[in-house]
Formats: structure tokens, C-alpha cells, sequence
């Protein structure tokens, strides 16, 4: 079974919700980027979402900015291959791989896949590669043995979000925004379809990846989903250049908020 | 599929972009652009004879765009406020050099969409007219600071903001680039430049022309040359040296589509460099790639020098002062010229216009 899959599975059992971390890869550098990985799985962190830098990324401010230190850096993705087996040996918490297409097309798909998946991988997330092209990554995923988080949007509607889920595996990201105001959130009424078209398909769904407070996570998950990714506000917990040990707070406070009381 | 284009778009932006396409698939789409054709101002097709001599080989024409404010991306531009009304969408988001900037605005305020205008804050600087301009006219302007502050990020910055509010927000890139359908409809919103520079030619001079020469800054690039894509014209497409795709670019996803990109063995882009703001970008139009690869296009890298001495030589033998964009393609027009001998006549699509 996919260890992304039953690590959602895990969380609904324990009737919480479930924290996908995403670390930016080198940032500050590769060493420290991968400790931290390992700190925000002691905080208890479900899924390690790793993510590659790109110089053209659509994310928000706080990432872009990671990506943008890393990208100074220049580490290079082999480096970050050669690198996983050993944070894999400090963490069992599941490894995605979150990249845009470009990176992995430079790289070659199958030559990154299948070292990802040496490395100790357990799934790729492709944010600018919607379902219509995904087909041959898909094969190439299932060949490797690695799960395809695919993305679903507020404005998927009912029938393409079941369509994404049909060809997702391991769980599904739902990309929505959310306001920074310090207000409640909650989930419109047209992301709650899309949420119930993809668990209708067996998989669970996490929401992100623009939260900055525990709150957050919990309102969401109040109103729907079954875990969060938490990008922006772990990006700018690192720009800080934080101890290890705030970062595993920092998660550990959302692990909190998303559990039963 | 085709090798090059594609929607490579984080899938929030998708079901708007699908519901672009469906929409031009349709009648209306028929219907949009004849009415964007139907208001769309001829320009002249203007002998440089001065500049003929002084380049000595073929008889060169000028195709004066940029004697219309908001020049040829005006056509663009129209075009899709056209469409994101249709769709019901509140905002256009341009991204491009500072004649869109000024197009993006006149189209707006012509259908009743408020205009962005994302710019980096380099080209804000270069083209400090432009933006006065567009902001007199009612665009708001985003001044975009990251990165080396130049098309790239402009770009970066609109789709973001698409992707932040994709039920009201409207992609307008300048160039025809982005997820499909934005570079086929930028071309075809433009595509009226090259019928009637064929009119223009079988009117004055009785033949189609040798060779047809624009800068690769606007969408009109790819529109002008289409017309001519099944004869015998040659079609020439005019890129910066330093920021030169189409020249010495590989493989890659940027911006929505699969095109030939500067950027190193890992993937990351390259940044650019050249004093026209519209080409200054490390990715090429997928269409253009497209047929540069087919070799049905010719591709010229010109440096800012060569522009520069052009655009001089221009403005000395016919008073006629151009966009620095445009100084590229005078620039290849000349060599072209040269190349053909006297008895041949080439046009050379003048993009910029207004304060651009």
C-alpha cells in the first residue's frame, strides 16, 4: 500500500488531521535544509514534502524567497539525491518530492524518478503539471513505484476533481487560498464538492499551502480536510534562520491543532 | 501532440484557461474577433527609400504600427478584453513591454474591464512614459521587484495574480506566450496586421513580399508572418543576442508552455539581458519555436549595437524614430535587404507606438 495513502489512513483512524511539511531543499543550504526535515518529522510532521528549487516558481512570497536563497547556492539536485538515504535514516515519515515541470524535464523524469525512489522516496507532486498532461508521468510513477499527488482547485467543479482523483495516488493536494487577515477560515461551499468528488475516489485531500497558524490548519480541517500543507508559514519560520528545535515547535503546534482535543 | 505550447499551469488556473478555449472553439470566438478586426485602424506600409540606399540591397518597407497608440498590441490586447468579458472576468492582467502597458489600457477602458499591468520595475524605469501614460488611461500598474525586474518576473507576477482570484482575473500576455489558448489568441487577435500587410503589398507593388521581418516582442510577431506561412515570403523573426531562445535556447516549461528556453542543466532559467524591454525574456513564443524548427523560419540574434545603429540610421535618412524592439528588426531588415539584392522588397513590422 502506498505510504502516502496510509498515512492519511492513520491520521482519519486517529481522528485528526494530517500535516504535510514542505522544506524548501537548500535553504539555507543542503545540509541544514535536510535537518530541519528531520526536525519537522519530530514535530510530528505526517509527510516531508520536499521541495526543488525554481527560479520561476508561482508560489507566494515566502517560498519564492526560499527558493530564491537556495537558488544562490547552487547545490544542485544529484548533491540532494546523494543526501536523502541519509535523512531517511533519521525519519521513516514518508518523502514526497514537490518540483515544477522544468527541473524535472532538465533532469531527466525517469532518471529523477527512479533515483528518488532509490533515495527512499515515496511520491512526486508536479505543480504546474494538471491531469490533462500527466498521463506519461503517471506511467512512469507507477513503473517506479511512486505515488502522483495530483492538485485539485476551488473551481475544479465536481466532475474534474473526480477525474484528477481517478488518476492521483497517495492522497490529493487542494490548492486554495486563504486570507491572511488573521480572520476564521472556512471552506467555500464549491471547495467542500470538489473535497467529497475526490474522497468519493478513495483519497484523502490536504489543503494549503499559504497558512501561516495552527488556527488555520484547524478550521480547515473543522470544515473538511483531511490535512494541510504547510508551506508559507514554515518558509517563513526559515528565512529566520531557526534553531532545529523551533521548527520542530513550529510544526509540532500544528500537529496539535489538528488532533483531538 | 504538439511539441511545443501546452497549459503546464498549477490546476487553479486551468478551468478558466479551459473555459477560454471552449469559448474561441465556439462561434464567439468567430464572432470576438471579427469584431476585433472591425475596429482595427490600417496602418501604412511605408517605403524607407533612404534607408534602402544606405542599407544597399533590396527596396525596405515599413509596416508603421507604431504610429497607432498601443501599436500592434492594441489588436492583441482588444482581442482578449473582448473574450474576458464575454467570460464575465473583472480584470485584465497584462504582462509586457510598455506598448501593452498603454494597449492593455486603452482596451480596458474600450470594454469596461479595469486593467493591470504588471512591469518589472527595471522596465518601469526604461519606459517611464508608457507607464505615465497607462496610468493616465486608468490602468493600474504593478511594479514588479524581484529578480532582475524585467519581463520574466512580470510575467511570474501576472499569473500569480490569475492564480490568486481565477474567477476574475484574465491573463493578457504581450507576446504570444503562456498556457493555451493565450499564444494562438494573441497571434490571431494580431493576425489582421499580416492580411493587410498582403493587401498592402499586391496593392503597391503588385506581389507578395521577398521577406517579411518582425521583432519577436509581440504577439503580432507571430500574426503578421502567419499570412504567409504557405508561401514563398521569407519570414525572418528578430531576438535579442543576449536574450536570444529561439537562437540558442533547449527544450523547456515556462510560463504555461512547453517552448525553447534559456536555462542551465538543472532546469533554472537564465537571465537575459538586452535594452528592449519586450525581448528581453528567456523564453520563445511556441509558435515561433515551433516553425524555427520546421525551418520555415529564419531567426536573426541582434545585438544592442547593431540595434542601436540601425535605429540610428533610420531616424537619418527617414526621420522616423523606433522602439528599441523594433530597432532589432530594422536591424535584421537591413541585413536581409542585403542579402536579397534590388530587385526584392522586404517589410519590416515597426512594433512600439505611442509613449512606448
Amino acid at each position: 500500500m502506498s505510504s502516502l495513502k496510509a498515512v492519511f489512513d492513520q491520521a482519519r483512524r486517529e481522528r485528526r488531521g494530517a500535516v504535510v511539511a514542505v522544506i524548501p531543499v537548500a535553504d539555507p543550504d543542503l545540509p541544514r535544509s535536510l535537518a530541519y526535515a528531520a526536525s519537522a518529522a519530530r514535530g510530528g510532521a505526517d509527510v516531508l514534502a520536499l521541495a526543488l528549487p525554481f527560479s520561476d516558481s508561482l508560489e507566494g512570497p515566502e517560498l519564492r524567497a526560499a527558493f530564491e536563497r537556495a537558488g544562490k547556492r547552487r547545490s544542485g539536485i544529484d548533491p540532494f539525491l546523494q543526501e536523502v538515504p541519509a535523512l531517511r535514516e533519521r525519519s521513516a515519515t514518508p518523502l514526497l518530492l514537490a518540483t515544477y515541470s522544468n527541473p524535472l524535464q532538465a533532469f531527466g523524469e525517469r532518471r529523477l524518478l527512479t533515483r528518488w525512489r532509490e533515495a527512499g522516496g515515496s511520491g512526486l507532486l508536479v505543480l504546474d503539471l494538471p491531469v490533462d498532461a500527466s498521463g506519461p508521468l503517471e506511467a512512469t510513477c507507477r513503473e517506479v513505484d511512486l505515488d502522483l499527488v495530483q492538485t485539485v482547485g476551488a473551481g475544479s467543479g465536481t466532475e474534474r476533481a473526480s477525474r484528477i482523483a481517478a488518476h492521483a495516488t497517495g492522497f490529493v493536494f487542494a490548492r486554495l487560498r486563504y486570507g491572511a487577515s488573521g480572520r476564521r477560515e472556512f471552506l467555500p461551499y464549491q471547495a467542500r464538492q470538489v473535497f467529497a468528488a475526490v474522497r468519493d475516489r478513495g483519497l484523502s485531500v490536504a489543503t494549503g499551502p499559504d497558512l501561516h497558524r495552527p488556527e488555520q490548519a484547524a478550521d480547515l480541517c473543522r470544515a473538511g480536510a483531511d490535512g494541510v500543507v504547510l508551506g508559507a508559514g514554515l518558509a517563513a519560520l526559515l528565512a529566520r534562520a531557526p534553531g532545529e528545535d523551533e521548527v520542530e515547535a513550529f510544526v509540532r503546534a500544528f500537529r496539535r491543532a489538528l488532533s483531538p482535543d | 501532440m504538439p511539441r511545443f505550447g501546452g497549459r503546464f499551469v498549477p490546476e487553479p488556473l486551468v478551468p478558466p484557461l479551459l473555459e477560454a478555449t471552449q469559448a474561441w472553439d465556439e462561434d464567439s470566438g468567430q464572432a470576438l474577433l471579427a469584431e476585433c478586426r472591425a475596429v482595427r485602424r490600417p496602418s501604412p506600409l511605408q517605403p524607407a527609400p533612404g534607408f534602402s540606399t544606405a542599407a544597399g540591397g533590396a527596396q525596405v518597407l515599413l509596416k508603421r504600427e507604431d504610429l497607432l497608440e498601443g501599436g500592434a498590441a492594441l489588436d492583441t490586447a482588444h482581442g482578449h478584453a473582448l473574450l474576458a468579458r464575454h467570460l464575465g472576468r473583472k480584470r485584465l492582467i497584462a504582462a509586457g513591454s510598455g506598448v501593452l502597458g498603454i494597449a492593455a489600457a486603452l482596451a480596458g477602458r474600450r470594454v469596461g474591464i479595469t486593467a493591470e499591468w504588471c512591469v518589472g520595475a527595471l522596465d518601469a524605469r526604461r519606459s517611464a512614459a508608457a507607464v505615465a501614460r497607462a496610468r493616465e488611461l486608468g490602468a493600474v500598474v504593478h511594479e514588479v521587484n524581484e529578480g532582475t525586474q524585467t519581463l520574466k518576473e512580470a510575467v511570474g507576477e501576472a499569473l500569480r495574480r490569475c492564480l490568486a482570484s481565477p474567477e476574475d482575473a484574465y491573463l493578457l500576455p504581450g507576446a504570444a506566450i503562456g498556457p493555451e489558448p493565450c499564444p494562438a489568441l494573441g497571434a490571431s487577435f494580431s493576425e489582421g496586421i499580416g492580411t493587410e500587410i498582403a493587401r498592402q503589398s499586391l496593392e503597391d507593388l503588385g506581389r507578395p513580399p521577398d521577406a517579411i521581418v518582425a521583432d519577436a516582442s509581440e504577439a503580432a510577431a507571430v500574426g503578421a508572418l502567419r499570412p504567409f506561412l504557405q508561401g514563398m515570403t521569407r519570414l525572418v523573426v528578430a531576438e535579442a543576442a543576449e536574450a536570444a531562445p529561439l537562437t540558442s535556447g533547449t527544450e523547456g516549461t515556462l510560463h504555461g508552455a512547453r517552448t525553447l528556453l534559456l536555462q542551465d542543466a538543472e532546469g533554472q532559467l537564465l537571465d537575459p539581458h538586452s535594452n528592449a524591454p519586450g525581448l528581453d525574456y528567456p523564453a520563445a513564443a511556441p509558435e515561433l519555436a515551433e516553425w524555427r524548427s520546421s525551418g520555415r523560419l529564419e531567426v536573426m540574434a541582434v545585438t544592442d549595437a547593431e540595434a542601436m545603429d540601425a535605429l540610428r540610421t533610420l531616424e537619418a535618412t527617414e526621420g522616423i524614430r523606433v522602439s528599441a524592439e523594433a530597432a532589432h528588426g530594422v536591424a535584421a531588415a537591413r541585413a536581409v535587404a542585403r542579402d536579397l539584392g534590388p530587385d526584392a522588397f522586404v517589410v519590416v513590422v515597426i512594433s512600439g507606438g505611442g509613449a512606448s
